[in-house]
């Protein structure tokens, strides 16, 4: 016989199936995942852009002092630089609005981009990763512009697909992760790939931003016209501790210089330079760029191999609020010291993932900690949620090592989770 | 959503209206946006969650639809809609996605599914209940039920009558309970 039960039971049975903690929209996070959409809110005429006329400026490049100057005049510069280009090109004077609408004309056929690049950093490192003293590493980005579009980005070390419904990365030669189409598994490549909207993009960010934005217009080897966008670009965190300046796009200063065709608007170049402070370096640079080519279907999608270790979100554990409790200081040391008695559930427990492969126990099995600092914070790191843990530790075969350990708490379970620096 | 009187340690804070929000948005104040997303997220999360069945996904989609709505919040025609206005968009995020259910036991899936559950345990049965309800269903089971969502709020989110909400509620709960008693597994007396 049956058991028998109420509508409140169900109730009950309902809410415990769909076993939700209430989700927490984290601000900060949304905006590193989705800068220039954030830039647009920031756009106080983000309503009405381009729909204002503009009188043709003698554009040079200059420095602007006032903020309010800097702001209004970069906001105008770049349309209005191309009004003043572009009337050698059309007849009379022609509306922002038009100019905009024929960029987007150009671009809006586009039916795949193939960019070849080289950036200063390490291949299996993520791909946001900069150093000015690194090797260049050659990267492959495509993209299908079919609905939703399709993309792979590429390097030696790790690659990101996306079918049009979820991204994977593989981390060669083992782990990996998946996610949605904008999981941030690629930073500040995957804008690139939107040679669409990158001219307008960087316009709105230099607006929100008062970054200085020139145009110079140049003849082209090929003896095409070339509109070259130059943007000044400061880092977007705190710095007080600099252990990430420099360390990615967004945490430095740099210049970005873009080459587009004048007539097709289709972008032709790019090259990077991070300011150090006493010299500029180039850091990434586009070396070829193919449009409308016939990409192979296969490239939107990742073999992953059999023995495969997952990224996974933290899970709610039983005794969850004793992590929760813990501070980064804390986290790393229990962390250090799960690695060194070799346990390894208790490793899984600060970071997530499917499994512990052999590789890391080989490398930090028995290890011994000689000393945990004090946590910091760096640049734009897990939207100030995430702290960076001085640490030495040795391991078994005698070798020492220092550095900070990446911990971030933004994740459901509310717990600090080891995110690298090992 | 109307501007609401709110009383925390002896303070009253006005919580601004979903179109005031709006439109100090569209005048460049971004964390008015920000607001309008941390006020939704748990709903969008649920929407899409019943849509694809993935809770990290969801919150994926959810964080993407609200991206949309900020790059074409010019396009919302009536502020007090915004609520209504990002459920559609972030439903047709998920719907995009096509991603299998796979959380959401469904009935080529019962293998999964205890035989005999667990004294106290039917999260699994009644998972697949929900898995096998349909998607408008399902949403709305998942809206009130993710965090106690009162129907107020749901009507404004989905843009149906509080009424509509309670029949499709009670048409949820009872195609539930038919299911759990052609499993054999326990009578539900609504």
């Amino acid at each position: 016989m049956m058991p028998k039960k109420d509508e409140k039971w169900l109730e009950e049975m309902i809410a415990r199936a769909i076993n939700t903690k209430q989700p927490e929209f984290d601000a900060e996070q949304w905006k590193q995942k989705y800068p220039r959409e954030f830039q647009m809110l920031q756009s106080p005429d983000h309503r009405v852009q381009f729909k204002d006329s503009f009188k043709p400026l003698n554009l040079r490049r200059r420095i602007m002092k006032s903020k309010w100057t800097k702001l209004g005049l970069v906001a105008a510069v770049v349309v209005v630089a191309l009004l003043g280009i572009w009337s050698g090109l059309f007849e009379g004077k022609t509306a922002a609005a038009q100019v905009l609408a024929q960029a987007i004309q150009a671009t809006s056929n586009l039916k795949s981009v193939h960019i070849k690049a080289r950036m200063r950093t390490i291949a299996n490192d993520n791909f946001e990763l900069i150093g000015v003293k690194y090797d260049f590493v050659n990267h492959d980005l495509w993209k299908k512009f079919s609905d939703p579009p399709q993309w792979r980005i590429e390097k030696s070390g790790r690659v990101v697909a996306c079918d049009g419904k979820q991204a994977i990365l593989l981390i060669k030669p083992v782990y990996t992760a998946r996610g949605g189409p904008n999981t941030g598994f690629v930073e500040w490549l995957k804008p690139l790939l939107d040679v669409d909207k990158v001219l307008e993009s960087e316009r709105q960010l230099a607006r929100a931003k008062g970054w200085l934005l020139t145009l110079d217009y140049k003849t082209g080897q090929d003896n095409r016209a070339k509109l070259v966008i130059t943007l000044e670009a400061k880092a977007q965190g705190d710095y007080a501790n600099d252990w990430l300046k420099n360390k990615s796009i967004n945490d430095s200063d740099n210049r970005r210089v873009y080459t587009f065709d004048a007539e097709t608007k289709l972008l032709e170049g790019l090259q990077v330079f991070v300011h150090t402070g006493s010299e500029d370096v180039l850091v990434f640079e586009i070396t070829g760029i193919e449009y409308n080519t016939d990409l192979d279907p296969g490239l939107f999608t990742v073999k992953i191999p059999d023995n495969a270790v997952r990224f996974t979100q933290p899970n709610v554990l039983p005794d969850n609020e004793k992590y929760q409790q813990m501070t980064p200081e804390e986290t790393a040391h229990a962390f250090f010291q799960a690695c060194a008695d070799e346990n390894w559930d208790e490793v899984l427990k600060f970071w997530p993932m499917s499994a512990v492969d052999q590789r890391i126990k080989d490398y930090l099995g028995g290890l011994q900690i000689i000393s945990i600092g004090k946590a910091f914070k760096s640049g734009l790191y897990a939207g100030g949620r995430g702290w960076f843990v001085p640490y030495e530790i040795k391991f078994k075969n005698g070798e020492t090592k220092k550095m900070n350990l990446a911990v971030r708490n933004d994740n459901s379970a509310g717990r600090y989770v080891v995110d690298g620096g090992f | 959503m109307k501007p609401v009187l709110k009383s925390g340690k002896g303070d009253i804070v006005i919580e601004k209206s979903d179109a005031a929000l709006v439109d100090d948005a569209i005048q460049g104040d971004a964390d008015s946006f920000t607001e309008l997303c941390r006020r939704y997220y748990p709903a969008m999360v649920a929407i899409a969650h019943a849509q694809i069945g993935d809770r990290h996904l969801a919150e994926d989609v959810a964080q993407e639809a609200f991206a949309k709505a900020a790059g074409n919040l010019n396009q919302l025609k009536d502020p007090n809609r915004f609520s209504a206005w990002t459920s559609v968009i972030c439903r047709n995020i998920a719907k995009s996605m096509d991603h299998p259910r796979e959380k959401l036991l469904t009935a080529e899936n019962l293998s999964l599914v205890p035989a005999e559950p667990k004294k106290d345990d039917w999260s699994d049965v009644v998972r697949e209940a929900i898995g096998n309800l349909s998607p408008d269903l399902r949403e709305l089971v998942f809206l009130r039920y993710y965090d106690g969502m009162s129907y107020e709020r749901i009507s404004e989110i989905l843009g149906i009558s509080e009424q509509a909400i309670n029949g499709r509620l009670r048409r949820a709960k009872k195609k539930m309970a038919k299911h759990l008693r052609s499993k054999g597994i326990v009578e539900v007396t609504l």
